[in-house]
Parts: structure tokens; sequence; C-alpha cells
């Protein structure tokens, strides 16, 4: 990574607390551009999913207990989460375990349909490209 | 780095004979518990009695929120009570329809006395 990328990357180590939700959303509110009220909601409906996700599974493991938040903000504006869990089944778009009605990435699938995972057994990282401007405005 | 203020609100108001529940902010994983628990206290204290939970002013809407609604439907449904959701945002309807919840939950468009 050069340091021009570095100077454009923020990068959070957060616990894995369903209490750092608010700060999460905060953080993106407050780093990236606007988006309209529903756009915004989408977002960070499926950055929330994302989250959650990652919290149980490191919730679940006797691991690190935490996860990391990265907001790239150049050249293309992307939010990553990455946990040290046991790993999700992205072909069949499973969480491992969920506390919740199971479809968490599904939902977020939907909102942010460009979003990417990359998951093993040390671990996940989900990276959500965030909306460009001239999608903002739907 | 200070924290943001909470984001999430309940207003329970009972209405000929529907317990209300006006939902503003961030209702997620955090705050499930807190609706659950404002929910409880309610059917405690007016036991048998519909129940309406109104989302138009909520900003964001995760799995764990849709799972405390269909929790709370499937204990009303099991009580002879109802359950309606009033109002969900346009991206809200999108994921009840993702994931079959529009055919399980009663969903009124709008909310005619809070909105």
């Amino acid at each position: 990574m050069t340091a021009a990328q570095q100077d454009s990357t923020i990068c959070l180590t957060l616990p894995a607390d369903y209490e750092e939700l608010p700060l999460i959303r905060h953080v993106i509110r407050q780093t990236l551009a606007p988006l309209s009220r529903d756009q915004e909601s989408r977002y960070l409906g499926a950055v929330t999913e994302i989250a959650v996700n990652a919290i149980e599974s490191v919730t679940a493991t006797a691991r690190q207990r935490s996860i990391t938040l990265t907001i790239q903000l150049h050249p293309q504006p992307t939010v990553t989460i990455a946990d040290h869990g046991l790993g999700i089944d992205a072909s069949e778009l499973q969480p491992a375990k969920c506390g919740n009605l199971g479809q968490g990435l599904i939902i977020a699938k939907a909102a942010v349909p460009n979003l990417s995972i990359s998951s093993t057994d040390e671990g996940t990282i989900v990276r959500l490209p965030y909306p460009l401007p001239n999608q903002a405005a739907s | 780095m200070n924290r943001p203020p909470p984001t999430f609100a309940i207003a329970t108001s009972l209405t000929n004979g529907v317990a209300c529940f006006d939902l503003s902010g961030e209702f997620d994983a955090r705050t499930v518990p807190q609706f659950e628990a404002e929910v409880a206290n309610q059917i405690t204290s007016t036991p048998d009695i519909d129940l309406a939970v109104c989302l138009g002013a909520t900003d964001i809407i995760d799995s764990s929120a849709l799972g405390a609604l269909v929790r709370l439907d499937a204990a009303q449904r099991k009580a002879n009570q109802s359950l309606t959701v009033h109002a969900p945002r346009p991206f809200q309807v999108d994921l009840l329809r993702i994931t079959g919840l529009t055919q399980i939950l009663t969903i009124a468009s709008t909310c005619e006395r809070c909105c």
C-alpha cells in the first residue's frame, strides 16, 4: 500500500459488541458523501447486517473479540468489515451462526448487489462499495 | 472519540384497544432488546391486546429487527391477537418482500395515527 493510499484509508478496530453499531454508522456518515435518506438507509442497513454477522461470528469463537472497519476514500469509496470468526459459506449465502432471521447476507446483497465476500475458516472480509454520487439520489 | 447519541426511541400509546409502538431511529440488533422489553411491559399491563408497530420514522432496520417482528407476530397469533406493521418505508418494503415476510406479517402501507 502506498503512502497516498494509506492517507485515503481510515481503519478502526472495534470490540465485537452491538454497542458499536451506532459508532460504525456514525463514522461512515461523517466520512463519506451524503446520500439520500432512502439510499443511506439501504446502504447502512447492509453495513449493519455485515457488522452484526461479524460480531456474532467472533463472539462464537475464543479468538480475537474484535472487528475491523476500514473506510477507503479513494478511488472508489468502499467500506470493509473484517473479522477473525469461523467464516461463512458465501456461495450459499448462509451465515455460520446467526441470531436473527438468518437472512442478513441476503438482505445485505439485495441492498448492495456489488458487495464482495472473502471468507475462510480464519475469518471473513466483506467489501461494500459506496454508492456513486449519481446513484445517491435514487 | 465521542460516541454518537442514542438514535432509537419508542413512543407507546393505547388507541381504541390497540397498543401502538411508534419507532424512530435505528432498529437493529442493538435496540431489539429495548423494543422487546417495551412490548413485554405493555402486554403485562394490558394483556390480550392487539398491537401495532409503526416503522415510518425508522432509519435503519436489520434482520434482527425483522426477526423480532416475526417472533412478536407468532406470539400474538398464539394468543389470538394481532400485530400490524404500519408505514414501512420503500426500502423496508423491499426487505420484507425479499425475506418473504409480506406473506407472513400483516402490513398497512400507511399509519393514519402517527405518520
